[in-house]
């Protein structure tokens, strides 16, 4: 009844892809998922023991950091909102497999840079680790100020910080009121992606409860304000870093559970494999003997 | 002879002069009395405002406050509605008040007891280490780039940058603790809160006399041979550095 034309019909080949799996892919698979398992355990366990020394170190850094910002909560520093020009520092690593580390920090950076755009006000950014470069340069790329790289492979020190703050002072960006994005660790298995700002020279010595403090001049002041951006700086980078390695040591901890879970599945299959194969073989036998009598 | 020509007429004038003075003085002061009891809420929070201005200032110690029998002030949102006809006398009155202000506070008031003082909470960190976090403690002495000073519960608040020196730490109990500090900075806040942040700080008994006077003579001798503005620079606060280690183990 009906004119097929004669196409070409291309008949699937179902009953050859779901072929079951020889015994030989199931041992590869078996192999490389042990492998696999082994290199996320010792992950794990280098994380793990970077995480200790980074909690150990935060301890007295984050009395730091919190004594640098005391001055901005107590005095209730504000830019007024005419001021133009703003900084986001964000603050994160090179290496991956953290979990949302990265992800986190860009994601609020984002947020930020389209808040202030449509505000229009001109905002520059900081990307302290290599990562957010990643994550930042192909939609965000004129905005990106300074790139650290390097970060993260080694406890970060307060001459690191220094030296982010000396460049970005040198870059010649002269901003007027900025934050800096990074993850504050809250435990073990939790962080926050958190906001804490910073001020120019002048912005601090325009406010308005600067009076009560007496006996600042200038020179002090600029002194003491970049002293204050290298200290929450390096706040930053040590809450950052715990917050890090303790959420690689989470990640690797998952993954070594997933990478189990796959070995003990792979196992019963091999097994019920090398059974089926074995009763193949028997039946093959037996029948061939059958058809013989 | 006319009367006034005597002596005695000329005294007797003097002292009716004088009293005159001194009752005009007194009119002058039961007046102002008067004026003041009459003057409206709002200048009385006007002149507690002035007061509080003034004490902040720290020109005057004494702290006035409003006589006993009158009502307290209203509060600033709710002020006492004044008609156009009052205008003028408040005005005058403002006027003597300014005048007269200030002997009244004289007259009435007294110097705060200093038992209600603030406690100092004293933070004292360094990035690697803390060494007091919020403990309240009499009186610390820190070496400034402006001098060295030493700061007291109730001390104005003030921002100030470290130079290389010895902090001393003077607790409740008496005891002193001296560390020596590179650089950083110290921020006295309102509340009598004392942030010392310093970039790197030893407890002075870690520290060498010996090496420090061979780091000192070394860096004597690297003078002669910076060459460049920022070696200078490093070598001359190396230097510094030094001497005020030496100077403190001394």
């Amino acid at each position: 009844m009906f004119c097929r034309a004669s196409a070409v019909v291309f008949l699937p080949q179902c009953g050859q892809v779901r072929n079951m799996a020889t015994l030989k892919d199931i041992t590869i698979r078996l192999k490389s998922v042990k492998n696999i398992q082994k290199i996320t355990k010792s992950m794990k366990m280098v994380a793990a023991a970077k995480y200790a020394r980074a909690e150990r170190a935060l301890k007295p850094a984050r009395v730091y950091g919190t004594g640098a910002l005391s001055l901005y909560e107590k005095a209730d520093i504000k830019a007024t909102d005419d001021k133009n020009k703003h900084l986001l520092i964000g603050v994160s690593s090179d290496r991956g497999l953290c979990g949302a580390i990265h992800s986190s920090v860009a994601k609020a950076m984002k947020n930020e840079i389209a808040k202030l755009s449509g505000a229009g006000k001109e905002v520059m950014v900081v990307n302290v680790g290599d990562k957010l470069r990643g994550l930042l340069y192909r939609t965000h790329g004129k905005h990106i100020l300074m790139n650290c790289k390097e970060v993260g492979r080694k406890p970060p020190t307060f001459t690191d910080a220094s030296a982010i703050a000396i460049e970005l002072l040198d870059s010649g960006y002269e901003f007027d009121q900025g934050s800096i994005i990074y993850n504050r660790f809250r435990s073990v298995i939790s962080y926050k992606t958190d906001e804490k700002p910073l001020f120019s020279v002048d912005t601090v010595a325009n406010s308005e409860n600067m009076g009560i403090y007496d006996d600042i001049d200038a020179d002090v002041l600029r002194n003491y304000q970049e002293f204050a951006l290298v200290n929450i700086i390096y706040f930053g980078l040590k809450e950052s870093t715990t917050s890090e390695q303790s959420a690689r040591m989470t990640a690797m901890d998952s993954a070594s559970k997933n990478a189990s879970e796959m070995i003990d599945k792979l196992t019963l299959t091999f097994n019920r494999t090398r059974q089926a194969v074995i009763t193949k073989e028997l039946i093959e036998i037996i029948s061939g003997a059958a058809a013989l009598e | 002879m006319p009367p006034y020509t005597s002596t005695k007429y000329r005294m007797q004038v003097c002292v009716c002069a004088r009293e005159c003075v001194a009752v005009w003085i007194s009119a002058y002061l039961i007046v102002m009395d008067v004026i003041h009891k009459r003057a409206s809420s709002k200048e009385r929070e006007k002149i507690a405002q002035r007061a509080d201005e003034r004490k902040s200032n720290a020109e005057c110690v004494y702290e006035w406050k409003p006589p006993p029998d009158t009502p307290t002030p209203l509060h600033p949102a709710r002020k006492a509605p004044c008609d156009v006809g009052d205008s003028n006398k408040m005005m005058a009155a403002r006027f003597l008040l300014r005048r007269a202000a200030p002997a009244l506070r004289q007259v009435r008031c007294y110097a705060e007891a200093a038992s209600g003082a603030p406690q100092m909470s004293f933070t004292f960190a360094s990035p690697n280490e803390v060494f007091f976090k919020g403990v309240s403690v009499k009186q610390v002495d820190v070496p400034t780039l402006t001098g060295a000073f030493g700061i007291l519960p109730a001390h104005v608040p003030t921002l100030q940058v470290l130079r290389p020196g010895v902090v001393t730490v003077f607790s409740d109990d008496g005891t002193s603790a001296k560390y020596f500090v590179s650089s950083g900075s110290i921020t006295v806040n309102a509340d009598s809160s004392v942030q010392l942040l310093a970039e790197e700080a030893v407890p002075l008994e870690n520290l060498d006399l010996a090496t420090a006077k061979a780091n000192l003579e070394k860096a004597q001798s690297e003078m002669g041979s910076a060459s460049d503005e920022a070696s200078r620079a490093e070598v001359q606060i190396s230097i510094e550095a030094n001497e005020a280690i030496v100077k403190a183990l001394e």
